[in-house]
């Protein structure tokens, strides 16, 4: 090597410099693109697992919270008696609570049986017509924690005639326990 | 570097008889020997140089320059480009000066030193050993000095520790034989021949009695290698050379600098290197604990999915009438009422629509409904107020969990 830079006219070695130069220069930004890209990436990893352990920590924290949730919901949400019989016995509840709150219950269907991951219920739907205080005590007497009644759609609008007056569609079910499959 | 009795010499403490001493056969052998950030000052034979006493009518060392130099010229065979020459002064008096000159010739002074110009060794000095060995003798006799170099014996009459007068002879045995030739010639050139102490170097202890004999006073025994000269102010150093040992300082100083910028932009890589490796590491390690902990969290979300999706049965902040509730408390006044309620998605999803007198209310109606605490896991769109005929403004409030 050092033989051959000696063979070297002195424009042939400046010739030499700039392209080992340029060579050198492309390899540089070769290797710093390299490494910044490779940085930028193990950053953005780094810090979405410092999230997510973040996350997790809490979440773990709050295991013995949980724990006791999921028992309480064990012990409370009621068992399912006969998947025939559901919607009839919440229409019966259903009408009793009305009439005690003075709401007139109309059109009442009962839906089909859903079966989901968290509960089973058999769904019903009723129109209302009623004073919107009424109305008020029908739904604070229908949904309390222990009865696991779920309202889950409702439409509600004033009588045009009679702006105390209420109409109202709800469909009401009652989240059972889901059956226990093997 | 010196000439011993039968090769060179090396010095390394940096004077010519320091520390370390180490003989090697050869110039080129003890360049090699001497590390590379060493200065190399070299020390030539006698017989490589043409030494003269001179007389002076000057003292200042400028002027004397010049006149060695006129001199030399006139008296050796060569072109004043072709020689390097420098003196030393002997003795100074108010009006004159007598010194001794040395000259070489820079050719014999290239093929000399060729073995050290081969490996870029070049000198930062050089003088002649003679001088060094004169440096050696008492100031204030006159010394016959007899020593061996390069295989040679030399026999110098110093002056005042100066060597004025030197030759070299093939072998031990002539030396006794050209005495009084020798002292004869010095004579006639004027140089003092009352010698007061004849040194003799060890290597020719045999010439001991035959010099005792001849001048009758006591002969001494030295070694060159033992002495402790003085570096001569005498430099034989060309010109040329200078230039030559500066273009290679140079050249050596700005290969040390590109070696140290290589050095720090490797270090730097691999400081980079090690980077992404501890960040690699940190990663690796959150990933395990990740790993490690996820079990435990599968179990947690399992949990809270089940207590999140039966929510709208048992939280009394998700039945409907504390929807209604929350919503009719948002009510910016008695005169703006709900005039119609939307539920969907067991509380998932809302849809309000009421009525106020005027635009700016229903309006404030919407953003009493964001700001209400109770209701804000809802996130609220409200559409632009339009009339009714009765100039009541109507606005639809929709919420998504």
């Amino acid at each position: 090597m050092k033989e051959m830079i000696q063979k070297m006219t002195s424009r042939e070695r400046w010739l030499a410099a700039i392209v080992a130069g340029v060579v050198f220069l492309f390899l540089n930004l070769f290797l710093l693109k390299l490494i910044f890209t490779k940085e930028a990436a193990l950053q953005s990893d780094l810090r979405s697992k410092q999230l997510a352990w973040a996350a997790l920590e809490t979440l773990s924290s709050q295991k013995e919270l949980w724990t006791k949730r999921d028992a309480w919901l064990q012990e409370k949400q009621p068992v399912l008696g006969s998947k025939e019989m559901a919607g009839v016995e919440l229409l019966e509840q259903v009408r009793a609570l009305a009439k005690k709150q003075d709401v007139a219950i109309l059109n009442p269907t009962i839906g089909a049986f859903e079966e989901t991951p968290f509960y089973e219920a058999a769904p019903i739907t009723v129109e209302t017509k009623s004073s919107w205080a009424s109305l008020i005590r029908f739904l604070g007497a229908l949904q309390t924690p222990d009865y696991f009644v779920a309202i889950e759609s409702a439409d509600l609008k004033t009588d045009p005639e009679d702006v105390t007056a209420m109409h109202g569609t709800f469909t009401i079910a009652k989240w059972y326990a889901p059956a226990l499959t093997d | 570097m010196s000439p011993s009795s039968h090769g060179w010499r090396i010095n390394e403490s940096g004077a010519l008889n320091g520390a370390r001493v180490r003989n090697v056969s050869t110039l080129g052998e003890a360049a090699a020997a001497v590390s590379p950030d060493r200065e190399i000052h070299l020390a030539l034979p006698c017989d490589a140089a043409l030494l003269a006493r001179m007389r002076f009518p000057a003292t200042d060392p400028g002027e004397l320059g010049g006149m060695v130099r006129l001199q030399l010229e006139k008296t050796l065979p060569y072109a004043a480009e072709e020689i390097t020459s420098d003196f030393d002064i002997i003795e100074s008096t108010a009006r004159e000066s007598v010194l001794v000159a040395a000259a070489v010739s820079t050719e014999r002074l290239n093929a000399i030193c060729q073995p050290l110009r081969d490996s870029e060794r070049l000198p930062a000095k050089v003088t002649l050993f003679v001088m060094h060995v004169a440096a050696a003798c008492p100031r204030d006799k006159t010394v016959f000095l007899v020593y061996m170099e390069g295989g040679k014996v030399v026999t110098a009459i110093c002056e005042k520790a100066k060597p004025v007068c030197v030759h070299a002879m093939a072998s031990a045995a002539t030396v006794r034989d050209a005495l009084p030739q020798l002292l004869m010639s010095a004579e006639l050139e004027g140089l003092p021949t009352d010698f007061s102490l004849v040194l003799l170097d060890k290597a020719c202890a045999q010439l001991e009695k035959p010099l005792s004999e001849f001048f009758g006073t006591p002969v001494e025994l030295f070694s060159p290698d033992s002495s402790a000269p003085s570096a001569p102010r005498a430099d034989l150093m060309p010109a040329t050379w200078r230039k030559e040992r500066l273009r290679l300082s140079r050249s050596a100083s700005v290969k040390k600098r590109f070696l140290l910028a290589g050095a720090i932009y490797a270090s730097l890589l691999v400081l980079a290197g090690l980077y992404l490796a501890v960040m690699e590491v940190r990663v690796n390690a959150l990933e395990r604990k990740l790993e490690a902990i996820r079990p435990q969290l599968a179990f947690v979300q399992a949990r809270q999915n089940r207590w999140n999706a039966l929510s709208p049965a048992f939280d009394p902040q998700r039945f409907t009438v504390e929807l209604l509730y929350q919503i009719n408390a948002s009510l910016p006044s008695e005169s703006v009422r709900m005039t119609s309620f939307q539920e969907s998605g067991a509380g998932a999803e809302i849809a309000i629509d009421s009525e106020a007198p005027t635009a700016s209310l229903a309006i404030k109606f919407g953003e009493l409904l964001k700001a209400n605490a109770a209701l804000a896991r809802f996130k609220f769109d409200a559409t632009t107020p339009h009339f009714l005929p009765d100039e009541h403004a109507q606005i639809g409030i929709t919420g998504k969990l």
